[in-house]
């Protein structure tokens, strides 16, 4: 196997990390972690290795000429993005035709918000988000790891993962945190003031909860629904807690890899991005977590890549001009480049037999198929490992409004997961037709 | 109850059409089912399966049908007509069951602080600085507010980072080592140095006039506060600096000052957040002579420069020291060895708490409000915590209680503490402070006068300063000023300090009318507007100097006058390239009119821009426009943005687009400041149009005076604006004869907007849930 490779440069120690939280619950969880994980049956299962899903949205699109093929089927010639990833040709397949439904909202850009929930009209009035893909597979198999999920992202902003409620889920972005969540064990003093904190989490919850069912009595109706959101919230986060206080007493697993040492360049998306992905790897080889999103970010300034001048954003909006494509074209053959690059480890992985990629369903695409009109018809889709038949350009629906639904796939995906989903969002079917299990 | 009856009584009475009550049903098979029943349904209307339930969807589709008819413009012009009689007894009769079904349904939902409200009440009440914002999830928004208690969720996420942001609010607050001393940063340097007689020291940098700030990398995120003192060298004027923070650790650089100073010697401070390893650099703005120094070293130089003095760096300010948080949270208790001491555990704890939670809670509370904080802090004590962690524990408690999270408005009309944290809220996104609960207690809040006097008091306060940011952050979305950075090759004139001075134009213009109750008109057009130097000369306003923003008068040659023009609004309506007549417009009738467009239809791509060629957008769209789906509403919502297509994305005047395309010419006269310009003439801009009246209009000066016309639309418009914000809830149907007699009454007195203020605090929608 290759080891994942991380900077070697001195990092922070431990003490710094507990130190830095300054929280009240310094636990070594994040709260990536939703919902609870109440059900431990699946532990039986656990001879035969765990499948994941990761998730990752490159929200200001790709330049569509330079990635969809022209032919259908498998002998599709490479275009220019693709042939970033001719080597694993045979563990991925691209999708034209999807998008999903009504996405028009408050801008060009809110379709961001739904990318992985499907729900309709992003941001416009009367607009609640429902519940992302990930959380809704978490929901379902209670996946028995210390961390039910990751929530990531490369820069700032919003996430990828909503509650049900429509609650976007904070991400992470600093792989060194990331990093001594999972991986870096407390002294025996820092465990037991862990287990402290989070006893005294605990009582917090117990005096609020009870200050909290007095009140609901004296709530009109609407009150009351709304507020119901605070009870139910106090009993999730007192279950987790006490998942955790397990968890704690539970040493991590161990990897060779050395703590990382964080990207501070907000506009060297590249190395940040090859961090993270090392990272998602890492997660999913010590069954850490199962599943994973990862907001692969955008900038609206200049990207630190070799030959790109213009700001990123502004260069979506190329207006068809032709040396703004050119530098467009540069920043996202970087982002091909390392999705090959973490296909790659993610292939050199084996466990059981097979390769960790076999195991794992990744999902890459946008939520734009068109930045420069904001269009969020003919999305770019992309789907590796998993144990699907790929090497395919699936041709799933018509352009623009004969386009069929992105959420089929994700139906299609739980099924793979073994999760027993009749619909999501706005689909319409169990399957994206073509693209089949292998 | 009585609603409720009536609504019943509605209901039930629906024979036939089955959906439609008696009192309009004759009106209905008459003259809207020939287009509207089930199998014509036409504009997606069918009458036939469309209740008359008080249930939010059929309760919208009512009003559109009330609105439409009220309009004139249901049913159709060239289809047969009921007499007026008729028309009206509909409308009586809809629009009394609309009334009544809205009045049952409304109310402010049960309201959550926001990350702003939350964070401003906490430091308020602790009276530390603490970056608490960062650590809370993004709050969801509704009519372009992020108050609305309808659209503010709460997660098991939120709980767990109420925790934290408590705890480190608390950490902060309690002080039990000494005070930390102020930090002198010394002399600056720079490539080609030279000291002065007095210390002072001038450098300049190869590229421009720099210093970079030696010796100083913040070791902690933080406030801090920083003095420059120093004077313009070699020059009679003003020197313009900019103060930049980064460089350190890859950390981005960001703007964190603008100033000037004269030949005199002068010294300015500053506050502003740093993140950790950040670093402080200077530059002298608008130097000249670059090349100069560049060419022949700084000594020979003799153009404007800037003689510095050591400065001053003082942080991370935590707040008072002691501070009056760790008085609320610790009292007078002792402290010894880094620990509180108390003699009678059990005293000590109720006697603070007994301060802490009616503080905390925003109202007089009894003993049983404390009661289970005060055993929380026991049991902790009881199992082995010190008497200082086991009342963070309990402190912690009451700051992730429902008391302190949410704002507690049972029906009806609202109490007196109620209403002070509404008045608190709106005007200074924070809680009520003593002088206003006290006000509260003695009953002051219920009277007119008592109220008006409270309102008074806390926009003359400084905390007003956070309605004017945040209210019209969200309103005209001046939030969003960084979506979009703008093209450099096309905007090579806009920079950092352009971009601060657009925002705070629109700030000071909003505090000119408030304060002085001017005419709400003026957000339309005004006389007059406020800028410095840097925004003078965006606008081509000569004689404007200095970083400095002063009130100038406008003439027309400026175009300039009202909101419309500022930049800051051109710029949040554009992206950094293009700008969109019907992005633009949506946002005139969203923002400014108050009568957002419906979105577009699913199906319906955006037109892509091509800024090569010779077609502008315009052009581009006229094709969907002469489509009759498409401009039913594009006839409504392009005229606006057609108006201000005169302004680029950055807010400049222009009269041709600026184009990459090669077969343009090149630009003959460019401002001054700007070097390498790529960007060539494009096309010429047609910013005429037609209002959906029937109103031609040549240009947005023309389009003004439309609106000034009928001043009352956008009085009413900001009215609701304002009683949304006020009151964290939408307007609906039951809230427009209240909303009309308000913009009637300020209308009446000259349409002040302080008087505006005054009136929706006054108002029934304020004063009720």
């Amino acid at each position: 196997m290759k080891t994942p490779h991380f900077s070697a440069k001195p990092h922070l120690s431990r003490r710094a990390f507990v130190r830095g939280a300054g929280t009240i619950l310094a636990l070594p969880w994040l709260e990536a972690m939703l919902p609870a994980f109440a059900n431990k049956a699946q532990a039986a299962a656990a001879a035969t290795p765990p499948r994941r899903f990761l998730a990752m949205n490159y929200s200001l699109g790709f330049h569509g000429p330079n990635l969809f093929p022209k032919e259908a089927g498998r002998d599709y010639l490479l275009t220019p993005y693709l042939e970033e990833l001719k080597e694993h040709r045979a563990n991925f397949s691209i999708f034209s035709g999807l998008s999903h439904e009504e996405q028009n909202g408050a801008n060009g850009h809110t379709s961001e918000l739904t990318w992985l929930t499907a729900a309709k009209h992003p941001g416009l009035l009367g607009f609640r988000n429902s519940i992302s893909f990930d959380q809704l597979l978490i929901e379902k198999l209670s996946p028995d790891t210390r961390f039910p999920g990751l929530i990531l992202n490369v820069i700032g902003g919003n996430s990828l993962s909503w509650t049900a409620n429509g609650v976007n889920l904070p991400a992470e972005s600093s792989p060194s945190k990331v990093f001594s969540q999972l991986f870096l064990n407390g002294s025996p003093s820092e465990v037991k003031m862990q287990l402290r904190e989070l006893k005294r989490g605990r009582s917090i919850l117990d005096t609020v909860n009870g200050e909290a069912k007095k009140l609901q009595r004296e709530l009109g109706r609407r009150d009351q629904e709304k507020f119901d959101q605070y009870l139910t919230s106090v009993r999730e986060l007192e279950t987790r807690i006490q998942a955790n206080e397990m968890w704690v007493q539970r040493s991590k697993p161990k990897v060779d890899a050395k703590p990382p040492t964080d990207v501070q360049d907000r506009n060297d998306i590249i190395a940040r991005t090859r961090l993270m992905h090392e990272l998602i790897v890492l997660a999913f080889q010590t069954d850490s977590t199962r599943f994973v999103t990862y907001n692969a970010g955008e900038l609206g300034t200049v990207p630190k890549i070799e030959g790109v001048t213009q700001a990123w954003h502004n260069l979506s909006h190329h207006g068809q001009d032709e040396h703004r494509i050119e530098e467009l074209t540069i920043i996202e053959r970087a982002e091909f480049g390392e999705v090959a690059r973490l296909l790659g480890l993610l292939q050199a992985a084996k466990e059981g037999g097979r390769t960790l990629l076999d195991q794992t369903i990744v999902l890459a695409g946008s939520n734009l198929g068109n930045a420069s009109s904001h269009s969020w018809r003919d999305l770019p889709v992309i789907v590796a490992g998993g144990g699907f038949r790929h090497g395919l350009h699936i041709v799933a629906g018509g352009k623009g409004n004969e386009n069929v639904r992105f959420a089929n796939l994700f139906v299609q995906i739980a099924h793979r997961l073994d999760v027993d989903l009749n619909r999501f969002g706005s689909s319409t079917g169990p399957a994206v037709k073509g693209f089949e299990t292998a | 109850m009585k609603y409720v009856f009536a609504i019943l009584l509605w209901a039930l009475a629906l024979p036939g059409r089955a959906a439609v009550p008696p009192q309009m049903k004759a009106f209905v098979e008459n003259w809207c089912v020939d287009c509207h029943d089930a199998s014509a349904r036409k504009g997606r209307l069918s009458f036939d399966d469309l209740d008359f339930a008080p249930e939010q969807e059929p309760h919208t589709r009512w009003v559109r049908v009330f609105d439409k008819v009220l309009a004139g413009e249901m049913p159709p012009k060239n289809k047969p007509h009921a007499d007026e009689t008729a028309k009206r007894a509909f409308l009586t009769a809809l629009g009394g069951g609309l009334g009544q079904q809205h009045a049952a349904m409304k109310g402010t939902v049960m309201r959550r602080l926001n990350r702003t409200e939350y964070e401003n009440t906490l430091l308020d009440l602790l009276g530390v600085r603490t970056d608490l914002k960062s650590l809370l999830p993004e709050d969801g928004k509704a009519f372009n507010f992020d108050n609305i208690g309808e659209a503010l969720d709460l997660s098991p996420v939120h709980l767990q980072r109420y925790m934290d942001a408590a705890s480190a609010a608390l950490r902060d607050a309690v002080k039990l080592g000494p005070a930390p001393e102020k930090k002198k940063v010394m002399a600056p340097e720079g490539d080609g140095k030279h000291k002065l007689e007095d210390g002072a020291v001038v450098t300049f940098k190869a590229n421009g006039h720099q210093f970079v700030i030696p010796g100083f990398t913040a070791v902690t995120e933080g406030l801090y506060r920083v003095t420059i003192t120093g004077r313009a060298h070699q020059t009679e004027e003003d020197v313009g600096i900019t103060i930049y923070a980064g460089f350190g650790g890859g950390n981005e650089s960001h703007l964190v000052a603008v100033t000037e100073l004269p030949p005199k010697q002068t010294s300015r401070t500053f506050e502003f957040f740093l993140r950790k390893r950040d670093k402080l650099r200077l530059y002298v703005q608008f130097a000249p002579g670059q090349v100069a120094v560049r060419k022949n070293g700084p000594t020979s130089y003799e153009g404007p420069a800037l003689a510095l003095m050591p400065l001053e760096v003082e942080g991370p300010i935590i707040g008072e020291w002691p501070g009056r948080g760790h008085k609320l949270l610790f009292g007078d208790l002792e402290v010894r060895r880094r620990e509180i001491v108390s003699k009678d555990s059990v005293a000590d704890a109720r006697r603070l708490l007994a301060e802490f939670v009616p503080a905390a809670f925003r109202r007089p509370v009894g003993s049983e409000k404390i009661a289970p904080y005060l055993k929380l802090a026991q049991d902790e004590f009881a199992s082995g915590a010190t008497f200082q962690e086991a009342m963070r524990t309990a402190y912690v408690a009451v700051l992730c209680a429902p008391d302190f999270l949410y704002l507690r408005e049972p029906a009806g009309k609202l109490d007196a503490f109620a209403i002070a944290s509404r008045l608190s809220y709106m005007l200074w996104s924070t809680a009520p402070d003593a002088e206003l609960i006290a006000a509260a207690a003695k009953g002051q809040l219920s009277t007119t006068a008592g109220l008006r006097a409270q309102t008074e008091r806390l926009l003359k306060d400084a905390r007003a300063k956070r309605f004017t940011e945040d209210f019209t952050g969200q309103w005209l979305n001046l939030r969003d000023i960084d979506f979009t950075t703008p093209d450099q090759q096309l905007y090579p004139e806009f920079n950092d300090a352009l971009k601060a001075a657009c925002v705070t134009e629109t700030e000071l213009f909003f505090d000119e009318v408030l304060r002085g109750n001017l005419s709400v008109t003026n957000f339309i057009d005004s006389s007059w507007t406020i800028v410095n130097e840097a925004l003078a000369r965006h606008y081509g306003i000569s004689g404007v100097e200095g970083t400095e923003f002063r009130k100038v008068p406008l003439m027309p040659e400026h175009h300039r006058g009202g909101l419309l023009t500022q930049a800051s609004v051109l710029k949040v309506s554009a992206n950094g390239t293009t700008t969109s007549p019907v992005v633009r417009g949506a946002w005139v009738l969203d923002r400014i009119l108050g009568t957002p467009p419906p979105p577009p239809p699913p199906g319906v791509p955006g037109v892509e821009p091509d800024i090569r060629g010779a077609q502008t957008l315009r052009q581009q769209l006229e094709k969907h426009r002469t489509m009759e789906s498409c401009n039913a509403c594009h006839r409504v919502i392009d005229p606006p943005g057609f108006a201000l297509e005169n302004y680029d994305v950055i807010g400049g005047w222009r009269e041709n687009y600026r184009s990459l395309g090669k077969d343009f010419p090149k630009p003959t006269n460019v401002p001054a400041n700007v070097t390498n310009v790529q960007w060539r003439v494009g096309p010429k801009v047609d910013a005429s149009g037609t209002t959906p009246e029937g109103q031609p209009f040549k240009s947005l000066s023309d389009y003004k005076k439309l609106l000034l016309a009928q001043p009352a639309r956008f009085t009413r418009s900001l009215a609701e604006k304002l009683a949304i914000y006020g009151t964290g809830r939408g307007m609906g149907f039951s809230d427009r004869s209240e909303l009309d007699r308000i913009a009637a009454t300020v209308a009446a007195k000259g349409n002040g907007f302080r008087d505006l203020v005054h009136e929706v605090v006054q108002s029934s929608l304020f004063q009720n849930k």
